[in-house]
């Protein structure tokens, strides 16, 4: 009874199509995908529109660019990425397998739904910088979109430094939420210490062997068309590190 | 009939605690299985087992020719919704009547959409919101619609009150009569599925105790009830099972008679009477307590 048919029978549905319906399992109901980060964003633009108005209104336009452009407001995008990318796993592996998907199968899909999502915000925040180029910062002279973080190399190379960004944060959210599926609590607990020993590491490095200036040269070098794509080292890390937790995974948990 | 899941020497461990502990075992095609056994004895970790959602410890499993673990050829020709069963929080019940098609090769949607109003399933109702009853109903709406050539149904009636449990049966049984399947019915509610059983494995303890034709079972043992001191008297040198009496009334489960044996206790004036398999399972499941092989 060990030997196994040699000509094993092929599944009935194609490895896309089974990759397919994982994908689509994140997408049945938007509400946490799509809806909910979609209109936080909205309000947090509108709070900020409405601090432009304020200062604008006490003070005149007057430094309201070089004010403006270190905004972090866009961040949320990229931190709920992440927390997007833990909760679909946390929602749906336990229903995909209970539905026969192989945790491989079910991976692959989920990668797909975050790396869509990512490419999603990265054209979204992208055109919304361009409409903020185009309007004078809203009107009000004010940044939100087109902020510094992702240089002033145009609107198309904007949008790849997003979506290279974003695809970072979406495979560090892949790595949480299979840690997660295996080992709950503990699991995503180690994740966030980890990740932060490994900031402090560099950090120590950098620090203790005065390579600051290096590390600005190498970069400075790089610009910011060569540093985004960097990112896809530690993106295909976490990416893998989740499929090696995940592929253990049991409903358990 | 050819056998579609083999099983042997299947162990699966939690630290010290056996929860499946070596067990053999084959189904055949096209009949309805009882997986039989009390709360905790691996009913669950067994079928998990069997559906690559858990991982062996030890021993092998061979279902429609391969091994299931992350195997997809497998997997989509089995269907089996736990008993606790995680749908997705934010899902409604027509969220997983949408989704859960796609992972169904033979999936029924018109059958599926008959089953939902046949149970009353409230479609905009979120699944979080769904009683234990409801919760369930999804479970075997699923179950049934697949049509996948191996379907468990883990404890499809808890929960569920007279009016579906009936629903379910009598739907199992047409279905299963136009599209043949194999069937694994899970549950310690013996009572509810005896009359659809073929054939039943009873696991205590992680450990398969009975694997037998249900007929077979049934007529494994029977009550001889009378006068106490006749009853005595005739079980005496025989396997009892179980005893029981008021005074000077009193009953026995013996092993199998022969026809010879039966005529025999009829002339002593002893009431042979058949046992139900529940009464059976439980005075199994009680000797292996009282006698650890």
């Amino acid at each position: 009874m060990t030997a196994v048919a040699t000509s094993a029978p092929r599944a009935a549905t194609s490895p896309a199509g089974r990759i397919g319906r994982a994908f689509r399992l994140h997408f049945v109901n938007p509400t946490v995908t799509v809806w909910m980060p979609l209109g936080i964003l909205a309000i947090i633009f509108a709070m900020n529109w409405v601090i432009w108005l304020i200062v604008v209104g006490a003070g005149g336009q007057e430094g309201m660019t070089d004010g403006t452009s270190w905004n972090g407001a866009t961040s949320f995008v990229f931190v709920y990425l992440l927390v997007t990318a833990v909760q679909a796993m946390s929602l749906t592996f336990q229903y995909a397998l209970g539905l026969g998907e192989t945790r491989r199968d079910y991976y692959l899909g989920t990668v797909l739904a975050v790396a869509a999502l990512a490419a999603g915000w990265a054209i979204l925040v992208g055109a919304l910088a361009a409409i903020e180029e185009a309007t004078n910062g809203w009107g009000l002279g004010g940044h939100m979109f087109a902020s510094v973080y992702f240089g002033t190399d145009g609107p198309l190379p904007r949008v790849w430094y997003v979506f290279l960004l974003m695809l970072l944060f979406g495979a560090l959210g892949l790595c949480a939420g299979a840690l997660f599926v295996r080992w709950r609590r503990l699991g995503i607990t180690a994740f966030f210490l980890a990740l932060a020993a490994v900031a402090i590491a560099a950090l120590a490095i950098i620090g203790l062997t005065n390579g600051w200036g290096a590390v600005g040269a190498f970069f400075g070098g790089l610009g910011f068309a060569g540093t985004y794509p960097l990112l896809l080292v530690p993106t295909a890390i976490a990416g893998a590190l989740g499929f090696l937790a995940l592929r253990g995974a049991t409903p358990r948990g | 009939m050819s056998a579609i899941v083999r099983a042997s020497g299947l162990t699966k461990r939690y630290g010290r605690l056996a929860a499946v502990d070596n067990v053999s075992f084959e189904l055949e095609e096209g009949r309805i299985y009882g997986l039989l056994g009390r709360n905790g004895a691996g009913k669950t970790t067994l079928m998990s087992l069997l559906t690559g959602q858990e991982f062996a410890t030890s021993g092998e499993i061979e279902v429609f020719g391969g091994r299931p673990v992350e195997n997809a050829s497998v997997l989509e020709q089995v269907s089996f919704i736990r008993e606790s069963q995680r749908y997705p929080d934010n899902f409604r019940v027509a969220h997983v009547m949408r989704s859960a098609p796609w992972f169904f090769p033979g999936w029924d949607a018109a059958f599926a959409a008959d089953l939902v109003e046949a149970f009353r399933l409230p479609e905009r109702r979120p699944i979080k919101k769904l009683s234990r009853g409801q919760l369930s109903a999804v479970g075997v709406v699923i179950g049934l619609a697949s049509r996948a050539p191996l379907t468990f149904f883990d404890e499809p009636y808890l929960g569920l009150d007279a009016v579906a449990r009936q629903l379910f049966y009598d739907r199992l049984l047409a279905d299963v009569a136009e599209h043949p399947r194999t069937v694994v019915l899970s549950t310690h509610l013996i009572d509810e599925v005896s009359e659809l059983l073929e054939h039943v494995l009873v696991i205590d303890d992680g450990r398969l105790i009975v694997d037998s034709d249900a007929e077979e079972l049934r007529g494994s043992a029977v009550v001889v009830s009378g006068l106490r001191s006749t009853v005595d008297a005739f079980a005496a040198g025989r396997e009892v099972l179980h005893r029981d009496g008021i005074g000077g009334l009193a009953s026995a489960t013996v092993a199998r008679l022969t026809d010879a044996e039966r005529a025999e206790a009829a002339a002593a004036g002893l009431e042979l009477s058949p046992v139900s398999l529940q009464q059976l399972i439980v005075r199994l499941t009680d000797l292996t307590d009282k006698d650890p092989a």
